[in-house]
């Protein structure tokens, strides 16, 4: 699904660096590393809004930067955790944006993108909010809403910026449970950076970790390794 | 037998005159000014005291007294119990704001007189002009803007200015430099010929009263001459007046000075009922509907039918346009405002031209056919 | 369902607008017969004064109403949208002075070329537009919607000094039309001027339909649209020719019009609650035509009183929706 030989990323200079990482779709995968360090550097890197400064990152064995913007929208998505809601848009409507790259020119949706919308709420239980007002959600609803318009969206690599940010103990436990569900029944191939180490480690199939002396990504598998040797790993500065 | 006896009277009259200002000016000491009693003007009055003559400037939208001044000669004591302000005559300086006055004076040969004007933008008089580029006059833009330091320094004791019923800001700071703000009205008279009278105020001012008599009787006459010439006409012109501003168009009110001269040229103005004695405005629609056929039309504020266009096309769309049959003092327009309010007789008798068909013909003292 | 409930109600207002356009153009000293009216369109005879009101006054002055009250609307709302700033608009962020500015240049300058009717819609256009593009600039540096809104009123206040200069260094007539200009007016337009206006009306309507999609996609912010594949290079320079070309125009021809712009999306979004600016784009354009035929038409009805400057009127209805947003937005930030 998604392969990085030999990147190095960064604006400028050089921020972080992957020897080689293969990610495979059905899988969660969680991004840990001390802030600044360069996790949302590499999401974008991976959106193709930042270009890598070399190597070679191949998606469904295509490198990234052949891709048309039109192309890797249907490819690739990110989901912040800023989503504050907006004015005079319902629930529903905000879902079928994420039809966009597969409507025409003008933006007509046809009967199969409301089937899709459909689904989705059906399938996350978004039933009792979808006539709702983006404004009128709680956060975790928001973040619930924006997971499914990724879903609607339908990239099979899903990239989550924090997504467990700014809520609730509960509201936590629900988003990465959703999030892994969709992973599995959608043979999706999930990110997300969190601080969150227990939970995280909990859900997650593979650690992402970035070692701030050697500043390398580094794959393991989320039983491999034990809370102590992780913070080891990322924070040695503890 | 009437008619030499009329003009008997008319030499015996002229004659009085006469010996009556030759007199004044041989004694130079005598108490009591002389002046013709004001007939025409409505906005001022001179009356006669034991030793001094009292100015009484009338606000026009009220009719009262505005201020009041008491013009002594020199050395002359007052008595405390009048409550006036105190010039003394002959004014050798004064700083004139309005236009018509700088005409009134070059009618009383005191161009000299002035020591500051509005602005250099709107002189005509070379005299005045030469006067201004010798640094012999100022320029003090408005009576709000006028700086009271500068007028001090410029020797003027008088400031007369356009007034509209409220005093000029800095009144008191000049009052208390010693000089005088006389408000000027002269432009709210509806009569011409009381437009032209306010020379005799003037006249009083600079010490030339006399001068100012004979000239206001002589253009009196000439003026009244001239309306009874237009009664003769046969045909008459319809007539149209102003131009958009904005959306609105400004036309003379029906008890306005042009108004008045209109009817006096036996032109036909169809505002000639409206109310007021300004000007009253209309849409370009209600000019359409009356005006669309009048054979004249005057002031449209430019000097050219092209410059007309570019301000505003739909001006094709009246008769007046389409036949070229528009006048406008605007290539002049300097000279119209400082000579017209003196000389209403020369306004009229270019009226009584356009009115004739001579328009283009004779030539007049202030209009001109529009160019291309 | 709900899509039906909207369709309705914008047909209604389509009706109203009808009712209103009627209701204008018979509005007037004078009482025009239809027959007159048929006539000053298909057999147009120069010596009756009756068409000649209608066709050269009348005709003129509800058509630009209604393309000025569209236009300036729709940039309203293209503008909040890009901005994601529900107190955009052309006037109050200084697009339109921007338009004032060039065609005071070229009224100032006195050439034929300039002065002409293309002279001075190109030279409104290029103002608007060069404006804009300075708002792009600023905005990217600004992250509050205040401080932008601030930056547009600095913005105008800048500019309309350099006109105030302009003005003092200019000859008397040149001043004079541009003085009365600047008041904002429906009347300058003449009927040889209607079609080249409507002609690029409609140009910037036939790109504004390319714009709806990513629009749309907009409201999530300009990130999220470039990932769901909008091409946002492009979209954003289509879009500053569509708000270049509806602020200029309208500007060049009725001055710079305040409020419009900003007040009519906000009503709009207020009554429609939604974000698909299919909806947004057409009530908008209705409801702005709406709102300026109304202002113009108790403009009408005052004349024989008081002369009333459209900009007082629309300012009016304007300024209190501000207030009102900005009241609104408050609550928000205290929840």
């Amino acid at each position: 699904m998604l392969k990085i030989e030999q990147v190095e990323i960064g604006h400028k200079s050089v921020l972080l660096h992957v020897n080689s990482l293969h990610l495979h779709p059905g899988r969660m995968y969680v991004l840990i590393g001390r802030n600044g360090i360069g996790k949302s550097t590499l999401l974008n890197t991976l959106m193709g809004r930042i270009t890598a400064l070399t190597g070679s990152i191949q998606i469904q064995g295509k490198e990234l930067s052949s891709y048309s913007k039109k192309e890797l929208s249907k490819m690739v998505s990110l989901v912040r955790s800023t989503f504050t809601g907006i004015e005079n848009l319902s629930v529903n409507e905000f879902l079928t944006l994420g039809r966009t790259p597969y409507t025409n020119v003008f933006g007509t949706t046809q009967a199969q993108d409301s089937f899709i919308v459909n689904e989705v709420i059906q399938l996350l239980r978004l039933e009792y909010l979808s006539g709702k007002f983006t404004t009128q959600l709680s956060d975790g609803e928001k973040q619930l809403a924006t997971i499914a318009q990724v879903l609607v969206q339908q990239t099979q690599l899903v990239l989550l910026d924090e997504p467990t940010a700014f809520l609730d103990y509960e509201n936590k436990w629900k988003i990465l449970k959703t999030i892994k569900q969709c992973t599995q029944e959608n043979q999706l191939c999930t990110i997300f950076s969190s601080h969150d180490l227990e939970m995280a480690m909990d859900i997650a199939d593979y650690l992402l970790l970035i070692n701030p002396l050697t500043k390398e990504i580094k794959q393991f598998g989320a039983n491999e390794m034990t809370k102590q040797e992780l913070l080891a790993f990322c924070f040695p500065n503890l | 037998m009437l008619l030499s006896f009329k003009s008997s009277f008319c030499v015996s009259l002229c004659l009085i005159v006469f010996f009556s200002c030759n007199q004044q000016i041989e004694t130079k000491h005598i108490n009591a000014l002389k002046f013709e009693k004001v007939v025409h003007a409505q906005n001022f009055k001179l009356i006669q005291h034991h030793n001094f003559i009292e100015l009484q400037i009338i606000d026009p939208e009220k009719g009262h007294i505005e201020r009041s001044f008491a013009l002594v000669r020199k050395g002359v004591a007052l008595s405390t119990d009048f409550n006036m302000e105190r010039i003394e005559v002959p004014v050798k300086g004064l700083v004139c704001l309005s236009a018509t006055h700088v005409g009134m004076l070059n009618k009383l040969k005191a161009i000299s007189n002035i020591r500051g004007i509005s602005s250099k933008k709107y002189v005509s008089n070379q005299q005045l002009l030469q006067n201004i580029s010798l640094g012999k006059v100022l320029e003090f833009q408005t009576i709000d803007q006028l700086n009271p330091e500068l007028v001090l320094t410029s020797d003027a004791r008088i400031v007369l200015f356009d007034g509209f019923g409220i005093a000029p800001s800095n009144g008191e700071k000049l009052k208390k430099l010693g000089i005088v703000c006389i408000p000027n009205y002269d432009w709210r008279e509806t009569d011409p010929l009381g437009k032209a009278e306010w020379i005799k105020l003037l006249g009083v001012l600079v010490g030339k009263e006399c001068m100012a008599n004979n000239y206001f009787t002589k253009i009196s006459k000439d003026y009244s001459n001239l309306k009874k010439q237009a009664l003769q006409l046969k045909s008459h012109q319809t007539i149209l007046s102003g131009s958009l501003i904005g959306d609105l168009w400004y036309m003379p009110a029906g008890e306005s000075f042009y108004a008045h001269i209109l009817k006096d040229a036996q032109l036909f103005y169809q505002e000639k009922d409206s109310k007021g004695t300004g000007s009253v405005s209309f849409s370009l629609e209600h000019c359409l509907k009356v005006h669309k056929q009048a054979n004249l039309w005057v002031n449209p504020g430019v000097s050219s039918y092209s410059e007309l266009l570019r301000l505003n096309p739909k001006y094709r769309l009246l008769d007046a346009f389409k036949h070229k049959q528009m006048y406008c003092y605007s290539h002049n327009a300097n000279y119209f405002w400082e000579n017209s309010a003196v000389e209403p007789h020369h306004l009229l008798s270019d009226f009584i031209a356009m009115n004739r068909g001579e328009g283009s013909t004779k030539k007049l003292y202030f209009y001109r056919k529009l160019k291309e | 369902m709900k899509v039906r409930l909207y369709e309705r109600f914008t047909i209604f207002l389509g009706l109203l607008l009808v009712i209103l356009s009627l209701l204008h153009l018979q509005s007037g000293e004078v009482t025009i017969s239809f027959s007159d009216a048929w006539n000053a369109l298909f057999s147009f005879d120069e010596q009756n004064q009756y068409q000649v009101i209608f066709r050269e006054l009348r005709l003129p002055r509800t058509s630009i109403s209604l393309l000025a009250g569209a236009g300036l609307s729709i940039a309203g709302l293209l503008m909040q949208t890009f901005f994601n700033n529900p107190l955009a608009g052309p006037s109050i962020l200084g697009v339109s002075s921007g338009s004032s500015l060039f065609v005071a240049l070229a009224l100032m300058s006195g050439l034929t070329l300039f002065t002409s009717t293309f002279g001075i819609i190109t030279a409104a256009i290029i103002g608007a537009f060069i404006y804009s593009l300075l708002l792009l600039l600023f905005s990217s540096f600004v992250r509050s919607n205040v401080s932008l809104l601030i930056i547009g009123i600095m913005l105008s206040s800048f500019t309309n000094s350099i006109i105030q200069m302009i003005q003092a260094v200019s000859d008397v007539n040149a001043l004079k039309a541009f003085t009365i200009w600047g008041f904002g007016s429906l009347q300058q337009v003449n009927y040889n001027q209607l079609s080249p206006i409507m002609i690029c009306f409609l140009a910037a309507l036939g790109m504004l339909v390319f714009l709806v999609k990513p629009l749309n996609s907009y409201v999530l912010g300009e990130d999220r649209a470039e990932q769901l594949g909008i091409n946002t290079k492009r979209v954003k320079t289509m879009l500053i020719i569509c708000v270049a070309v509806f602020t200029g125009l309208i500007t060049a021809y009725c001055g710079p019009i305040a409020f419009v712009g900003l007040a009519v999306p906000n009503i709009v979004k207020l009554l429609y609650k939604t974000c698909n600016h299919w909806y947004l784009l057409t009530a908008s354009a209705i409801v702005g035509a709406l709102l300026l035929l109304f202002c113009d038409l108790i403009i009408l009805n005052l004349e024989s009183f008081i002369q009333v400057p459209l900009n007082s009127i629309t300012s009016i209805f304007g300024a209190p929706v501000v207030i009102w947003i900005l009241l609104k937005n408050n609550i928000h930030v205290k929840d």
